[in-house]
């Protein structure tokens, strides 16, 4: 294999010729398994650069930093239409339930009341209540007609 | 303006200049950490700062070299202390190499070394960091890196 450009780029760098580019390209030759016998004298130089030019902080740093000076860390997530409208059917489901609720306290108090045993008696609640009066007479009235004419019959 | 969009994105080149400076890995994460803390605590003035990258390594550097300092003055070792991490043993072993090569470079040769070469700066860049011209730069570069040969080549 020809080094002769590699050769040439590191005769440049130790000039102070070559630009930012050529000595990345130096590093990652150097940073390669094979190097050539003759070049080896150079390789921990430029691998010592690039692992330092490479050098960086991890997330936990992140994590203290923002800690300390009070900034939570917040990640952006992706919210699908379901989700964003779960609040919604959250509220309607709370509706429906306390209309279900709601109905079946009212059916269950109007069967358990003894005013109002009948149709009849459900009727007259929406009645105004003089005019109920004279149909309660009547009513007894007629029970006591009936009461009446039993007693003779026998 | 927020941390973590205005400050936080600067903080692996701060690193890395903390690095070159203080030639300590654990040294230098605190010397970044102080620098964001120095930075938040000053927020007031963001909205005015131009150069918020400049503002920030002004700061880191001036901490690194205090950094550096104190480790001259307490006689701490500036190889990390020995470690089962392997990371570590070969960062350990990547400064001490580093710093064996640039110790015999005298200012500003060591400097522009390491600006160049651990931080990747551009000639243009140095020459504004430390208020010389391009040509300078390249010729101090020369320079060193000359010395640098020299002492590669002697050793082997």
């Amino acid at each position: 294999m020809d080094y002769k450009y590699i050769e040439q780029l590191i005769d440049r760098y130790f000039e102070g010729e070559t630009t930012l580019e050529e000595e990345h390209i130096l590093r990652e030759f150097f940073a390669q398994g094979t190097v050539p016998q003759h070049l080896r004298q150079w390789q921990q130089l430029f691998r010592s650069t690039a692992e330092l030019t490479a050098a960086h902080l991890d997330e936990q740093f992140d994590r203290r930093i923002l800690e300390i000076v009070g900034e939570t860390h917040v990640t952006a997530r992706r919210i699908t239409l379901a989700q964003r409208l779960r609040p919604l059917f959250k509220a309607a489901a709370f509706v429906a339930f306390a209309i279900v609720i709601g109905s079946a306290v009212e059916h269950a108090t109007r069967t358990t009341a003894p005013a109002e045993p009948t149709g009849d008696a459900l009727v007259q609640d929406e009645l105004d209540p003089a005019e109920t009066t004279p149909l309660d007479i009547r009513s007894a009235e007629v029970a006591e007609k009936i009461d009446s004419t039993k007693v003779l019959k026998q | 303006m927020d941390f973590r969009t205005t400050i936080l994105p600067h903080r692996d080149r701060l690193y890395r200049l903390a690095l070159g400076i203080t030639m300590h890995t654990g040294e230098a994460e605190d010397v970044v950490q102080e620098t964001m803390i120095r930075a938040w605590e000053r927020r007031a003035e963001w909205p005015m700062i131009k150069n918020m990258g400049g503002w920030l390594a002004l700061i880191c550097r001036n901490l690194a070299l205090d950094s550096r300092k104190r480790q001259a003055h307490t006689a701490f070792s500036l190889i990390e202390a020995p470690t089962d991490d392997t990371g570590r043993i070969e960062a350990r072993d990547t400064l001490a190499y580093i710093k064996r090569l640039s110790a015999a470079l005298p200012p500003p040769q060591d400097e522009i070394f390491r600006l160049r070469d651990i931080e990747g700066l551009s000639y243009r860049d140095i020459a504004q960091q430390l208020a010389i011209s391009e040509d300078q730069v390249r010729v101090y570069l020369h320079r060193a890196r000359a010395k640098i040969r020299e002492q590669i080549v002697n050793k082997t």
